[in-house]
């Protein structure tokens, strides 16, 4: 088992019995379940890991802290709530507390912990046909985020406040790098943190509230690369112009720092009983540099320079800033019990201006017939840059409380602005890279819901019309309709069912695009007895999008087609029989179409409680997963587990 | 620096000021008292939540339920004491929750639709062991009861995983409404939910891709899950990339790549595979570093 997943299970199990003394105040209550997990995997184990990633060892299912003393005038805390899960062998684990006194402070920290890992057999693999897997973009990495705020006073007329964020990611992965007309795999060791400090105001008064926050967010990042052992033939096995294309040695370190000071303001408040304002305004000002090395040696071909070259020592450094700002405000009006009318007005502007300058010293060059060898130094500036301004209006009329209906009207108007600069150094074929464009979205929308007994009925249907289009996927019309039936029938009987079709399209000469999805599900619930509960549910997803698009070899016109069928079939089982409980899971999710592939899911749990306050429960889930066409993406797995609950 | 080194500074003496401030606090009797004669469990339950660190001047039993003395002294005629629910109920806590009622009374569907505070939440505690917030359930599983079709899209292999100790629904979406489309949530710098996670994909770089620029990442993902590898919205890379880079009749954003990508050789309809900084590069103008 994984070692950062052990050590991070043992720390929240540590915290558990720390915070036991807890359990001896009045109004403490705890709830931990944690056991141990084993985990069996027959087929591709790398597709199992990128799904689902649980792993053999030790796992916090749970634990619930939750002290309340609402009469202590000494403690430093009357309200505490620790919650933790995951760690060990699950992929991913939090760990969350609240804590505060009244009205005089409130802390709250979180951390998470998620495992990311992808290594997929297909994906980014050009050598898949020679059987070669995984792909050339694999990872295993690490994120961490940890948040921290401190209030003094909250719900005061002024409240200060202060808070802290981490988020990290590390740890290696594979990827590739084109040079000299093959592309080589790379090891990376990747390092990114980024960190914010903030602090502010939040404040009420009897009509107004709102908050004033100034944060400063700052991001280190490092990428150090190699060539990954044997990796040296590249992709390509054949010669260019006769000679083999290699790589030897290369070593890349790039390192990026940015800051970022961010300015938040929000208010929220009333004129009047019946008229409300929201409004908020942020600002932030990225700034950030980046400096980038790298050396490499071997056998390569450069068609740009005409030559072959045997090395490349090449330097950059590149600047970017990126200011931007979001405005908002929201009158809502109340005018009458039933009738409410919010009007809202949005602004956003953003900016990039970013700057490269690339150094390349090609060696030992020789031009394609062999002859002239020399150093050819070549020197790069590029400037890169676009403003992108968005406004939207909008409306929208409620009417509710009349009979047992509720109706509502909105309506909206979107633009949008963007103006790019022409990016030199990015041009191979021009056009289609920098321009101004200009694009208007009319939105218009309407729904109504019903509430009669125990049924709940709403359909709601929105209709969006666009002037142009900035890509080639956007669309000129689109609509999107849904509806929902939520009816319970006494207490046994609970029947969801929801559909939703959106329909995108562009008929524009040259574009023609046009998409499709239609989803519907259904849930039933029966409940015969309060102990028992039977569930089963379908699922239907169908997408369909086709789009002309021009083949690059020869820049023919083809159909790009992609289709998507998937139904789930879904059944569930609980029933407590004190002392035992039992949960049974089954669903299948079936994809037809452009990748058919086929995900059954079995899950099984039972539990016995030994005293009120001690239990245990064993559990047992099965995955198997099959593709339609790559049979070695194909995985079965089952997990067992043991677990002990305790409960006071 | 210097507003740094302040604010490090002011984090440092607020936990100063905590023994000054203690004697401000004031304890107020607990009207449940008379409700747990009869009401026992529920009562010991509601003095687990915070509600209950509330009840110093705070509410009780009354507040919401009002005056109960008639329904005791007629034996717990159930006529006789309030029971808020639907939109009562949501006005009810509203009038303390103010800065949810900005929140909650726009753009939200569940408001418009009268969904109130009371189907979530659980005001007496939860009878489902302890949930965060006062919920009934976990929240992955209170947003299924309703949302069926969007908690099967975690179905799907590829895309978010709402297991133990994952994601849930309520990390992206804001419940109570927001300033963003589909209640989702907007940080501090009034961007979306996925930078908050994935923050190195934040970018912005000197060379951006699509981010920013002419969409978001649902531009090219499907966030909660997706049938096809990297939660993309194509199974095949060439068929993302293309769609958008075939600049058949001009005027659209989207460069023509050069005819040596050729489709037939597997190299080139693995675009990712050269393209790798895909989502934004500090190094390459092609997104090859």
């Amino acid at each position: 088992m994984n070692t950062r997943r052990v050590s991070l299970a043992a720390v929240a199990l540590a915290l558990a019995v720390l915070v036991s003394p807890f359990a001896e105040a009045q109004s403490t209550s705890i709830d931990l379940e944690a056991g141990y997990q084993w985990v069996s995997v027959t087929g591709n184990e790398d597709m199992y890991r990128t799904q689902i990633d649980q792993e053999t060892g030790l796992v916090l299912r749970g634990f619930s802290l939750n002290f309340v003393d609402p009469t202590s005038g000494t403690s430093i805390a009357d309200n505490i709530r620790i919650d933790a899960a995951g760690f060990g062998g699950n992929p991913d684990g939090s760990f969350r507390l609240f804590m505060g006194r009244g009205r005089e402070y409130r802390f709250r920290l979180s951390y998470s912990q998620y495992v990311n890992f992808s290594a997929l057999p297909a994906f980014a693999n050009p050598l898949l046909d020679e059987g070669v897997t995984p792909g050339q973009h694999v990872w295993d990495r690490d994120r961490h985020v940890l948040e921290a705020e401190f209030q003094l006073y909250p719900d005061s007329v002024v409240t200060p406040v202060v808070g802290y964020r981490w988020n990290q990611i590390k740890g290696p992965r594979q990827t590739t790098y084109f040079v000299g007309q093959d592309e080589f795999r790379l090891d990376s060791e990747l390092r990114e943190n980024e960190q914010e400090i903030y602090g502010g105001i939040f404040f009420a008064t009897s009509r107004w509230s709102g908050t004033l926050l100034q944060g400063w967010r700052t991001f280190d990042g490092r990428d150090d690369l190699e060539i990954a052992p044997g990796a040296g033939a590249g992709n390509n096995l054949e010669t260019v112009l006769g000679t083999d294309v290699s790589l030897d040695d290369l070593t890349r370190s790039v390192h990026t720092e940015a800051e970022t000071p961010v300015t938040t303001a929000t208010v929220r408040g009333r004129f009047s009983e019946a008229i409300r304002l929201t409004a908020s305004y942020v600002r932030a000002d990225y700034d950030g540099e980046t400096g980038a090395s790298e050396l490499l040696s071997g056998s390569l071909v450069s068609f740009r320079l005409g030559r072959f070259f045997s090395g490349l020592d090449q330097s950059i450094s590149s600047r970017t800033e990126s200011p931007s700002w979001r405005g908002e405000a929201r009158l809502e009006f109340d005018l009458s019990p039933e009738v409410r009318l919010d009007l809202g007005y949005e602004a956003r502007d953003r900016e990039l201006e970013g700057w490269a300058l690339i150094s390349s010293l090609y060696l030992d060059t020789l031009n394609f017939s062999g002859a002239d060898p020399q150093d050819i130094s070549q020197l790069v500036e590029t400037h890169n840059g676009y403003e992108r301004e968005d406004e939207v209006a909008s409306a929208r009329l409620n009417l509710r409380g009349i009979g047992p209906f509720i109706f509502w009207l909105e309506g909206a108007m979107r633009s949008s602005d963007l103006d790019l600069s022409e990016d030199v150094a990015e041009i191979v074929i021009p056009s289609g890279q920098q321009g101004e464009f200009n694009r208007d979205v009319d939105v218009y929308g309407a729904g109504a819901a019903i509430l009669i007994g125990g049924a709940r009925v709403s359909v709601d249907l929105v209709s969006e019309s666009a002037d142009d289009i900035v890509v080639r996927t956007d669309f000129e019309e689109r609509t999107r309709m849904r509806g929902r039936l939520d009816w319970a029938f006494t207490k046994w009987l609970r029947l969801l069912a929801t559909g939703e079709r959106i329909s995108s399209s562009n008929g524009d000469l040259g574009v023609g695009y046009d998409a499709d999805t239609d989803h519907v599900a259904f849930d039933l619930e029966l409940t015969p007895v309060e102990t028992m509960t039977l569930r089963v549910a379908y699922d239907d997803y169908d997408t369909d999008t086709s789009v002309p698009i021009r083949v690059p070899q020869d820049f023919s016109i083809a159909t790009s087609e992609h289709h998507e069928n998937g139904q789930l079939m879904e059944a569930g089982f609980r029933w407590q029989f004190e002392p035992f409980d039992i949960d049974l899971g089954y669903s299948d999710f079936e994809n037809t179409g452009s990748f058919g592939f086929d995900l059954t899911r079995n899950f099984a749990r039972f539990g016995i409680d030994f005293t009120k306050a001690v239990g245990a429960a064993l559990e047992w889930e099965y995955n198997k997963y099959t593709e339609d066409v790559l049979q070695l993406a194909n995985f079965t797995a089952n997990r067992f587990g043991v677990f002990l609950r305790w409960h006071r | 620096m210097r507003h740094l080194i302040r604010t490090l500074a002011i984090v440092a003496l607020l936990p100063l000021c905590l023994p000054a401030v203690a004697a401000i606090a004031q304890d107020s009797a607990d009207a449940s008292e008379d409700c747990a004669a009869c009401h026992e469990e529920v009562v010991a339950a509601f003095k687990t939540t915070i509600h209950a660190v509330a009840a110093r001047g705070g509410p009780s039993c009354v507040t919401c339920h009002t005056d109960g003395y008639r329904h005791m002294e007629e034996g717990g005629d159930v006529s006789l004491i309030a029971v808020p629910k639907g939109v009562d109920a949501e006005q009810l806590c509203l009038q303390c929750h103010k800065a949810i009622r900005t929140m909650f009374s726009v753009r939200s569907v569940h408001s418009d639709t009268a969904v109130s505070c009371v189907d979530c939440h659980s005001i007496h505690g939860s009878t489902l062991g302890l949930q965060e917030k006062m919920l009934a359930k976990p929240t992955a599983e209170l947003c299924a009861t309703c949302h069926p079709a969007a908690a099967n899209s975690f179905r799907r292999p590829f895309g978010h995983e709402m297991e133990i100790a994952g994601l849930d629904c309520a990390s992206c979406h804001n419940p109570h409404a927001g300033a963003g489309i589909d209640s989702l949530k907007v940080d501090r710098s009034g961007e979306g939910p996925c930078v908050s996670c994935h923050a190195e994909k934040r970018g912005p770089f000197v060379f951006p891709h699509v981010s920013n620029v002419v969409g978001d990442c649902m531009k090219c993902h499907q966030p909660h899950g997706s049938s096809n590898p990297n939660a993309l919205i194509r199974s095949q890379v060439y068929q993302l990339c293309l769609e958008c880079h075939s600049p058949i009749e001009g005027g659209t954003l989207g460069s023509q790549p050069p005819s040596f990508h050729d489709l037939y050789s597997p190299r080139y309809r693995n675009c990712t595979t050269c393209h790798v900084a895909i989502h934004g590069s500090n190094l390459s103008p092609q997104l090859l570093k």
